[in-house]
């Protein structure tokens, strides 16, 4: 599975290297933060990377685990790790529920995905629900907080959801992928199943946002529904996964160091002009690498992971 | 000979619109059968059916002995049936990319020792083997296309105009391909407009308006006056 010393040390570092972070840096919640937004692009590079569907509702996968694994602690009293699990498996069922979007394409895909996302959200925040989800008024974890233990159980995600893009970009599945993607029509003709590939992909993809969301919420401990169903998550995702590269393993990786560093070092030095700052970036960058950074590696002649 | 492939009365089309009637056709083992017909004849819409890609309306498809019509395409082409559209390749993936997708159910050192052979027949490719296919010329994509029509070992090989988008001098360059790759053994179905094709067919079927009208040898059709100047503007004899 991992040829090249490259993906073994791709798949083991980056873990590693986030669970040693906080000694030398003592924000610990940004660079939880960081490794939450690494899972969610590289779980978006899952799906649209491999497959081309842009999800723009990808946050209803996160929001579905962090409520899956909220009930499971609240309702069951089952030990966080377990709820974790339960919550990865929650928005996984929800995958599966919203299969038949797959049978859309391009930016009818993208709308769909995100009122489905919506509408995930206002069942879950209905006030109707009170007695199950809590409604508006958000859950409280404080029987299982533990900032220490979460960050490193999403440590260990972070190195999960690289292991599978790397097999993804090494695999025959992956390559078969690839050629859904360029022309289903042909895939078919391949002797390519290609229902079942893109029904993988889209599992995949929502399991691991829903395990990250899981254990965002076990980090933060007291949330609204509103946080957990932020659109902006989906779109901050997208975004660092676009930026990097899509259908590679470094892209998002680059992605998400490179913007959420950006956006969290401007957030703080110039906060009044964040956001301006933050939009010309991303525009300049979208308009003269539309393929991300990596396709500077490549134009390099380099063979990018 | 024996029978491969065994079509009786198949009818079908794209949602109303009805484009086949009453197909029958057969093509035998290691034969060589081409089907002719004027543009929107049908010839691309009875290949999709065959292979699955639109479902037949009525009708059967019989292949070795067993019925496929209700197979998913991509079963169909576990079977043994492989299939070359018009565009033929992958063209964001690279040409070996595109190799190891024509082999997709074949083990893994099997497809490599048939890559490594087809690099030696066709150079050309292994010289372009990491490039896009897309960056290839017209007639370098057919060629991809071609032999990738046969990683997967196909007992049947299914063309949906190998000559198009080709000069005539490429065209020739195709059928002499072809003429090579069918001493294995395989029997094909090659649909055209372009008779220089019927050199290495062992049959003809010409299909208009949606329905055979002419069926035989290569030397039927041609003392078939009435065909001829129908469809193909040849001279009869």
């Amino acid at each position: 599975m991992f040829r090249k010393p490259l993906d073994l040390g791709l798949v083991v570092l980056i873990p590693v290297l986030f669970a040693l972070a906080p000694l030398a840096y003592n924000n610990q919640l940004l660079l939880f933060n960081a490794m939450v937004f690494l899972a969610l692009a590289q779980g978006i590079n899952i799906i649209y990377g491999f497959t081309g569907y842009l999800p723009f509702g990808y946050v209803g996968f996160f929001g579905a685990g962090a409520y899956g694994a909220s009930l499971t602690v609240m309702f069951l009293h089952l030990p966080a790790p377990v709820a974790v699990l339960l919550g990865g498996l929650t928005a996984l069922a929800l995958g599966l529920v919203l299969s038949p979007l797959l049978r859309l394409s391009g930016v009818y895909f993208a709308i769909a995905s995100l009122a489905a996302s919506e509408a995930v959200y206002y069942v879950i925040a209905n006030p109707g629900l009170v007695n199950i989800t809590k409604g508006p008024y958000g859950v409280s974890l404080d029987r299982v907080y533990s900032p220490e233990f979460s960050y490193l159980v999403m440590a260990v995600i972070v190195g999960l959801v690289t292991a599978v893009v790397v097999y993804l970009k090494r695999s025959h599945l992956g390559l078969s992928l690839k050629a859904v993607r360029d022309d289903p029509l042909s895939s078919e003709t391949a002797g390519i199943d290609v229902k079942r590939q893109r029904m993988l992909a889209w599992s995949w993809s929502a399991l691991f946002a829903g395990l990250t969301g899981a254990v965002f919420a076990w980090q933060i401990s007291v949330f609204y529904p509103g946080t957990v169903f932020d659109p902006s998550i989906s779109i901050f995702a997208i975004v660092f996964t676009l930026f990097g590269g899509a259908g590679t393993v470094l892209g998002p990786i680059l992605g998400t160091v490179v913007l959420y560093g950006v956006y969290n070092l401007i957030g703080i030095t110039e906060p009044q002009y964040f956001q301006l700052i933050y939009g010309v970036l991303i525009m300049v960058l979208v308009l003269f690498l539309p393929e991300g950074i990596v396709s500077l590696l490549k134009r390099g002649g380099a063979n990018v992971l | 000979m024996q029978g491969l492939l065994e079509v009786t009365g198949l009818a079908g089309g794209y949602g109303p619109l009805q484009v086949l009637w009453d197909i029958d056709l057969n093509v035998n083992e290691s034969e060589t059968v081409v089907l002719l017909g004027p543009n929107g004849a049908g010839k691309t819409t009875l290949l999709k059916a065959l292979v699955g890609l639109t479902p037949p309306r009525t009708g059967g498809i019989l292949f070795q002995g067993r019925p496929i019509e209700k197979l998913r395409t991509d079963q169909k082409i576990c079977l043994g049936i492989s299939f070359m559209t018009e565009m033929g390749v992958f063209t964001n993936l690279t040409v070996e990319e595109n190799l190891r997708l024509g082999g997709y159910h074949q083990p893994r050192d099997q497809v490599n020792n048939r890559i490594g052979e087809f690099y030696t027949l066709f150079p050309d490719l292994h010289g372009h083997r990491h490039h896009l296919a897309g960056a290839l010329s017209g007639g370098q994509r057919k060629m991809l296309g071609l032999v990738k029509a046969f990683m997967s070992q196909p007992r049947l090989v299914i063309m949906d105009e190998p000559s198009s988008g080709l000069s005539p001098r490429f065209v020739g360059e195709v059928v002499k391909m072809l003429s090579r790759l069918r001493t294995e053994g395989v029997s094909f179905l090659i649909a055209e407009q372009n008779v220089k094709f019927l050199e290495i067919a062992d049959r003809v079927y010409v299909l208009d308006g949606g329905r055979i009208n002419f069926s035989g040898t290569v030397e039927e059709l041609k003392s078939n006056q009435a065909i001829n100047e129908a469809y193909f503007g040849l001279k009869g004899h």
